[in-house]
């Protein structure tokens, strides 16, 4: 496209540098938005100069806030196994509190 | 240079035009909705944090150092189908207004 056809006055060409200046707000208010929440920060942690700190997104959803994976906690938690203190049995991680308040129970009485 | 203020000029009614009648606001709001939707906003977002830190060893955080850094690759990770649906809707607008 030369250049008096870009600014020829068709509705394309008004309709795409309107959504160019709408496109260019929406990035300002971001970037004031990203460094807004950086000082914030940096407010909270003190002047870290040398520090070597990631911020990490938390906008996975598949990610806790320790950056682990929610599925991979899950299944982590079921091949796990921790013996029971007090009968002894090897019992799955996720049901032990459970297994525990039932067993303690069986005992005392 | 006087076809570029002719563009300006014609552009600049049409957007008080928009503005006025409130479908600026709207097609404006599709834009957001599609952009966080396509996951352009999170992208952005964390285009920003790298930016900022890697500035913050340098010089004290700079907003136009960020814009200029960011803006023109946040306008290029804008999807394409975006940006047709959109200029689509402007376009449908201005066939309507302008008989």
């Amino acid at each position: 496209m030369t250049d008096m056809e870009q600014i020829k006055p068709t509705y394309r060409n008004i309709a795409s540098s309107l959504l160019d200046d709408m496109l260019v707000n929406i990035i300002r208010q971001q970037m004031i938005v990203a460094m807004s929440q950086q000082r914030a920060l940096y407010n909270m942690v003190g002047d870290m100069k040398g520090g070597n700190f990631l911020i990490e997104d938390s906008g996975s959803p598949n990610k806790d806030i320790f950056g682990h994976d929610k599925q991979k906690l899950k299944t982590s938690d079921i091949s796990k196994y921790f013996p029971c203190d007090n009968c002894g049995r090897n019992i799955a991680a996720g049901r032990l509190s459970q297994h525990m308040s039932k067993c303690l129970e069986r005992k005392r009485r | 240079m006087s076809e570029q203020l002719q563009f300006d000029e014609i552009k600049s009614q049409i957007q008080q035009h928009l503005v006025k009648s409130g479908k600026y606001d709207i097609i404006n709001k599709q834009l957001k909705l599609q952009l966080y939707e396509s996951g352009w906003y999170d992208e952005v977002s964390q285009l920003a944090s790298r930016e900022l830190q890697g500035q913050d060893g340098d010089q004290s955080m700079n907003f136009d150092v960020l814009f200029a850094s960011v803006k023109p690759k946040a306008e290029e990770m804008v999807p394409t189908q975006v940006k047709e649906d959109i200029i689509q809707k402007l376009k449908a607008y201005l066939d309507d207004v302008i008989c």
